[in-house]
């Protein structure tokens, strides 16, 4: 067939395309690993300061501010300990991996899978940690509606807001975690084979 | 958050070793990097990326592989690790090799008349496939055989061969009308 391109020579058009530079010096190497790290840790270091001023407003609001009742309280308690729950997770589970440094013991089929492995259990950590807040925000709005009732309506509408923000956050982690595990399968099904 | 693997100032056999895969194998990284990210910036990260794991691994490496075989499987594990994660933000869903079989093509019947333009097309094919398969059809590119491909990726060779005999007749038919090569 005169215009026909075969596998080899697919092949040669492959490795004869023209590539860019292709080397990064030591000393660029060893900058970017410092910024990579230091990045790590500011993304860390958002998240914990975004925790400690939730735990401090609902501990001063639980345990300082006036009026407030039994319920109130205990849903202020409770989001104080879905918050240092969240923590403890951010803390040992991290938000990423520093990179792949053990990447070369591992064949690509196992990385691919541990990696989605991981993908799956943050999928699986976010409703669990949207789970530790939800429930205590709720009983926080009810004990504050019933302290405060002139404003009952709106903190109503609020607490259902949130509520139905959280269930669609909730719901849309289960199922991207489904859909990552239908990849693990997948993958499992492919090393049976071989 | 504790630091799981600290990055040292670089070991005695580390620069040197990375030093050479980066001489021998930076091509080949570049075209690695080629078939997983089409974004020209994005691609640029990858590739530093690429780098930066390579200059790490080789503080673990102990020629229990090739060079060759580690160089690889860190670039295309660092390059899956990229494609999960932008993976999230996009909505063209990737294709096993058996699936991409039975799609046609939309541009088949156009002429692929140049080397230029067969490359586009190979990296647009390429860079839709699942990890897995996108390892495959890479290492193929590159001349690897199914042993070498094997010992990189994890599957068996037999699948491995397998795969590549589906490969070679995706790349037939797509190429089939696809202009001389080298006219």
């Amino acid at each position: 067939m005169a215009n026909e391109l075969p596998p080899n020579d697919v092949r040669s058009v492959w490795q004869n395309q023209g590539v860019e530079g292709t080397k990064m010096s030591l000393d660029e190497i060893r900058r970017k690993a410092d910024r990579f790290r230091t990045g790590l840790r500011r993304q860390n270091r958002i998240a914990y300061i975004l925790l400690a001023v939730l735990v401090g407003a609902f501990g001063w609001i639980t345990l300082g501010f006036r009026p407030t009742n039994l319920i109130m309280r205990t849903g202020g308690c409770l989001v104080v300990l879905g918050c240092l729950y969240s923590g403890y997770q951010v803390y040992t589970r991290g938000g990423r991996r520093s990179g792949p440094a053990d990447a070369g013991f591992a064949d690509c089929l196992n990385f691919y899978r541990s990696e989605l492995e991981r993908l799956r259990d943050f999928h699986n950590a976010v409703w669990s940690r949207l789970l530790a807040v939800i429930p205590g925000y709720m009983v926080f709005c009810l004990g504050f509606a019933m302290a405060f009732r002139k404003g009952a309506l709106v903190i109503a509408a609020i607490a259902l807001i949130a509520l139905a923000l959280g269930v669609c956050g909730l719901w849309l982690q289960h199922w991207l975690g489904r859909r990552v595990q239908r990849e693990i399968d997948a993958l499992n099904a492919v090393e049976k084979q071989s | 958050m504790p630091q799981k693997d600290s990055i040292p100032a670089g070991t005695s056999k580390q620069d040197p070793l990375y030093e050479e895969a980066a001489s021998g194998f930076g091509a080949a990284l570049n075209r690695l990097a080629r078939a997983y990210e089409a974004d020209p910036d994005k691609r640029r990260d990858l590739l530093q990326e690429i780098h930066l794991a390579l200059w790490r691994s080789f503080e673990k490496f102990d020629g229990r592989c090739s060079v060759r075989t580690w160089v690889y499987r860190v670039a295309h594990n660092a390059a899956t690790s990229h494609i999960i994660r932008q993976r999230r933000a996009k909505t063209l869903a990737m294709v096993s090799l058996e699936e991409l079989e039975n799609l046609s093509d939309k541009n088949e019947s156009e002429l692929a008349s140049d080397q230029r333009q067969a490359l586009d097309r190979l990296l647009t094919l390429v860079q839709r496939l699942k990890p897995l398969d996108r390892q495959v059809i890479v290492s193929y590119l590159e001349g690897m055989d199914a042993a070498s491909i094997a010992e990189i990726t994890g599957i068996s060779a037999g699948n491995v061969a397998t795969k590549i005999h589906r490969i070679k007749s995706i790349l037939a038919r797509r190429f089939h009308e696809g202009g001389r090569h080298g006219e």
